[in-house]
């Protein structure tokens, strides 16, 4: 019992932090500097980074509580783990940049980042949740927190309009996800993900209302990471959220919404049938959303003169190549090589999408802080000049995003391109080609910011103060070198991402996870009647 | 279970029928989610969606003599309060901006 509490350390600490945050909030006189918060939250958070890593070390791939102590609903991992560090490392990035952006935007409240951390904490559930309903749950808690903090700013209609918006879509996009649980479970008769995988896999489900729950989840998670045809939020919520909020917004959304997908998809829909075989596969469908996504994103992004409009559709481009990480898996005979790959590509790519993000975003923080909300490109004229330090971490985030050579991004998009072509014996060139060619046209509007940083004059007529605020530099700084550093020596963290996959292999694998499990504890094989469960 | 369980259980309505009310009240939620000006109606629309998600929860445990749908459903009628309180907030909020509660009227984020 405690040794899982232990395993779960990560979760208790984040919990603990948002709950701590909460209570000062109350006892706080009304009013006063909230930011040495930012400041307890991030230390929180790098106390749960470091548990993470300590269970990195403790775990063999996909170890599993010692226990029935939480009824076999998180699965710990290394891909869970991996995708924890980074959703962590953004939380602790994005908490950095509000401690004086939320003062200058007159919301200097203590829940703000009692709501970091329990969104944070929804996310990494979510990423090791191993049955639909704390998949559900974990998605609420971070999905009802993130409502809250894109209308964080109360007197803006800016704000308070994208919280509204978000909000609609995103309890309409829950629905379709229960919907999808629903009928798995109704053609499967568990919530558990492993059983469900061993009842599709063993043909003991209803294949019609597997088939429209899988569909279903997936265009909920479609929502939820800001695919197209599902992204119409994304760009009025990411512009109308305040930018620390963004930022945070941004990247730990997409690192949880892609973890509980591949783990879904990999452990629920996993047989053959549900990939390329007779039935419609998940693999057509993430293909579609792959090829939608990264068109309509990048073509949407060039006409965008605010940057974090503009980086909104840069998200919904990014979706649509993190979706073809997804399709290495399927595409290749060996399962644990193929696997390798997942965890190669979709971990570091998110890795290095999250340090460009935290990085412009910041910069957008400490640009948009004063007065000018909807800051438009004239607002970065002359940034180099007035900051050099912002306009060279600027420039970084964009060239990763865009993934020029001794960035983090080049090597995220190098590793996943050649991942999937490798592993598809070259059927999935076309899709390759069209990611490239993608990548191409994206130059035009992240280099355009660049230029407008560093060629362009500073206004002279309403020149924009930026925001001065040192815990903002260091998280912008920190975000920028550890995207040169990843950029240039990628080794260690590719090794790393691609240890997650393999674990992958493990725990979504029914047959092999099963079987191990079983044979160490005979309590949770996955031939537990139907019947046996309703009178435990 | 008691010979009268037994005896209702066989007479009892067939699963479809009860997803048929299911899905037919997730397709009235969609449509008031996706065609209702009022930003209060929209909300009910949405409690209509997690209800009708719930009567196919119930009716699949029940078709399967497992209590995982029953567990489900408690949590989700949870998670719907508190998704009710943030939308009632951020309808607040919406009110005090725009002096309405139409959803046409937020148009502060357009390009």
């Amino acid at each position: 019992m405690v040794d899982d509490l232990l395993l779960i350390s990560p979760l208790l600490i984040v919990t603990v932090m948002g709950l701590v945050s909460l209570l000062v909030g109350v006892f706080a006189p009304a009013g006063s500097f909230k930011g040495w918060l930012a400041f307890l939250t991030s230390f929180g958070f790098l106390a749960a980074l470091g548990a993470c890593y300590m269970l990195w070390h403790e775990t063999s791939a996909g170890a599993a509580f010692s226990s029935q102590s939480f009824h076999y609903s998180l699965t710990l991992d290394h891909f869970g783990l991996a995708l924890c560090g980074v959703i962590l490392l953004g939380a602790l990035l994005a908490t950095l940049t509000a401690v004086h952006y939320l003062p200058a935007q007159k919301s200097d409240h203590a829940e703000y980042y009692a709501l970091i951390a329990f969104s944070a904490l929804g996310m990494m559930i979510m990423v090791m949740a191993a049955d639909l309903l704390t998949l559900f749950v974990a998605l609420e808690v971070m999905s009802i927190s993130i409502y809250i903090l894109a209308g964080f700013k109360r007197d803006s209609s800016f704000s308070t309009e994208s919280a509204m918006k978000y909000f609609i879509l995103g309890s309409f996009a829950s629905a379709i996800l229960l919907l999808g649980i629903s009928f798995t479970y109704g053609a499967t008769g568990t919530i558990s993900m492993r059983e469900i995988g061993l009842a599709v896999a063993g043909g003991d489900a209803h294949s019609e209302l597997a088939l429209f729950g899988m569909v279903m989840l997936i265009v909920a998670f479609g929502f939820k990471i800001a695919a197209a045809p599902f992204h119409m939020w994304t760009p009025d919520v990411y512009e109308g959220a305040p930018a620390s909020v963004t930022g945070f917004m941004a990247v730990g959304v997409k690192a949880a919404g892609f973890g509980a997908l591949a783990r879904l998809l990999l452990t629920c829909f996993g047989a053959p049938e549900y990939r390329d075989g007779s039935a419609v596969s998940w693999e057509t469908l993430i293909v579609i959303l792959a090829v939608i996504s990264m068109c309509a994103g990048n073509l949407m992004a060039l006409a965008q003169k605010n940057l974090k409009r503009m980086l909104a559709y840069s998200a919904i481009a990014h979706t649509g190549y993190l979706l073809m990480a997804l399709l290495v898996v399927p595409a290749s005979s060996d399962g644990e090589q193929a696997l390798n790959a997942l965890g190669g590509g979709l971990v570091f790519y998110l890795l290095a999408y999250t340090l460009a993000n935290v990085a412009a975003f910041g910069v957008a923080a400490a640009v948009g802080a004063r007065g000018v909300e909807d800051a438009g490109e004239e607002a970065y004229a002359g940034l180099a000049g007035r900051d050099p330090m912002l306009a060279f971490a600027l420039t970084i985030a964009m060239l990763s995003l865009l993934g020029i050579p001794l960035t983090a991004g080049f090597m995220g998009k190098l590793t996943l391109f050649g991942e999937l072509l490798s592993s598809g014996g070259g059927e999935y060139l076309w899709l390759v080609v069209v990611a490239v060619v993608n990548s191409v046209v994206s130059a035009y509007y992240y280099l355009r910011v660049v230029m407008v940083a560093y060629m362009q004059d500073e206004s002279a007529e309403k020149p924009i103060a930026l925001l001065k605020s040192a815990p903002l530099r260091v998280a912008v700084g920190v975000a920028a070198i550890l995207t040169l550093v990843f950029g240039i020596m990628p080794n260690k963290a590719i090794n790393a991402s691609t240890r997650a996959g393999y674990s992958l292999v493990h725990t979504s694998n029914p047959a092999t996870y099963g079987a191990r499990v079983s044979a160490a504890k005979p309590a949770i094989t996955s031939t537990v009647e139907p019947k046996d469960v309703a009178h435990r | 279970m008691t010979p009268l369980l037994a005896s209702m259980s066989q007479t009892a309505i067939p699963l479809s029928w009860y997803l048929a009310v299911a899905l037919i009240l997730f397709a009235i939620g969609t449509i008031g989610v996706l065609t209702r000006r009022n930003a209060l109606v929209v909300l009910m629309s949405v409690e209509i969606l997690l209800n009708a998600v719930n009567l196919t929860f119930l009716a699949f445990a029940r078709h399967h003599d497992n209590m995982d749908g029953h567990v489900v459903t408690f949590f989700v009628i949870a998670v719907a309060a508190a998704e009710a309180a943030v939308g009632l907030a951020l309808v607040l909020g919406i009110f005090r901006h725009n002096r309405s509660v139409n959803v046409d009227s937020m148009t502060a984020l357009r390009n």
